[in-house]
């Protein structure tokens, strides 16, 4: 028993290593290669889980071999358009201007009420809204309102909103973000600084978001919220 | 790119162990089947050592098949482990047809397990 829980955590950790290096990809919507490389690798995994009488390396050897593969068909893939559209095939509009493609649906094997789930998934309830459907090659629908269904924005209205550029996430429960700081251009020392000044460690920090331009949003663990503009 | 050479270095390492564990047990079944091969010879002619010579077997079986065990079936070299382990046993009482029988079986069992890892049609299929 000791045996099968030990190696559950070596392949439990062998298989999110695999899962990082196979990249975001892996994690978004699945492509077919993507797809089937993560369903053998679950079974592959739970096999050597369970069988004792099974070497480690009969699951470590073929994940391992299953990472490499899906690496290099995906950098085929990018390298040659050709492949991915043999292996992954096309986008797929299945409402054109505002009309349904029966035949594109047929060929999907989509029915309307499939449509309609993905359109309301979208809170899309209305199909007169709906000006293209396309169904993307890892299976999900998009959709492209038509003018009359947008939500109505600054431009159509004729008014200047304000750029603030977006809020970048500084600190986390008490933790600096190294990505959030080089994407709002802000170093640790600065956000420090202003931590201090409003007599804050970061350790009392829930969430703290700085756009660009240096307006803070800042959220502490006991409830407090801070919002300061030009602040950083 | 990076990934690339993630994937080829993972490929490399992946073909490294195969044949490396590929010789490994071939060479471990070449050394057993040799001291199989004397320790049986040993019985036959008489020597001193004979009973020496088949527990020494019978341990380097059990060995073997604990570092095989990483890389094969666990139940591919419990059998062979086994059949050694009563060679001793056998050689002891006097048992001498049984001890043969059992020899051939060792061979047998060697034989398959040289086999088992082999990239062959049949293995693969």
């Amino acid at each position: 028993m000791l045996i099968c829980a030990i190696r559950t955590v070596l392949i439990y950790a062998l298989v999110m290593l695999s899962v990082r290096i196979m990249g975001k990809r892996q994690l978004s919507e699945l492509r077919p290669s993507e797809l089937v490389a993560a369903l053998l690798i679950s079974d592959l995994a739970a096999v050597p889980m369970q069988e004792t009488g099974t070497p480690l390396l009969y699951g470590i050897v073929p994940i391992c071999i299953l990472v490499a593969l899906e690496l290099i068909l995906s950098g085929v893939m990018l390298k040659f358009p050709a492949v991915s559209r043999l292996l992954s095939g096309n986008p797929v509009p299945v409402i054109v201007d505002g009309k349904p493609d029966v035949a594109a649906l047929k060929k999907l094997r989509l029915t309307v009420e499939d449509l309609m789930e993905a359109m309301r998934m979208q809170n899309v309830f209305c199909f007169d809204e709906v000006a293209y459907a396309v169904v993307e090659r890892g299976g999900c629908v998009t959709l492209y309102p038509r003018p009359a269904a947008k939500p109505v924005t600054c431009g159509d209205v004729g008014a200047v909103a304000p750029d603030t550029g977006m809020p970048a996430l500084v600190v986390s429960d008490g933790s600096f973000c190294p990505w959030g700081l080089a994407l709002c251009g802000r170093s640790e020392k600065a956000v420090r600084a202003f931590l201090k000044e409003q007599k804050l460690a970061v350790a009392a920090v829930f969430l703290m978001t700085v756009t660009p331009g240096g307006d803070v949003l800042l959220l502490t663990a006991d409830g407090k919220t801070l919002r300061r503009e030009g602040a950083l | 790119m990076k990934r690339m050479w993630i994937a080829a270095g993972l490929l490399l390492a992946v073909a490294a162990l195969c044949v490396g564990t590929l010789f490994f047990q071939l060479k471990t079944v070449d050394r057993l089947e040799a001291e199989l091969d004397a320790a049986a010879h040993a019985v036959a002619a008489g020597e001193a050592d004979a009973e020496e010579k088949v527990a020494s077997f019978a341990e380097d079986a059990k060995s073997a098949g604990d570092a095989v065990a990483f890389m094969a079936r666990h139940a591919d070299g419990h059998p062979l482990r086994e059949s050694a382990a009563l060679l001793p046993t056998l050689l002891a009482a006097g048992d001498r047809a049984d001890f043969d029988t059992e020899v051939a079986r060792c061979r047998f069992l060697l034989s398959e397990l040289r086999e088992a890892e082999k990239p062959l049609f049949g293995n693969i299929f």
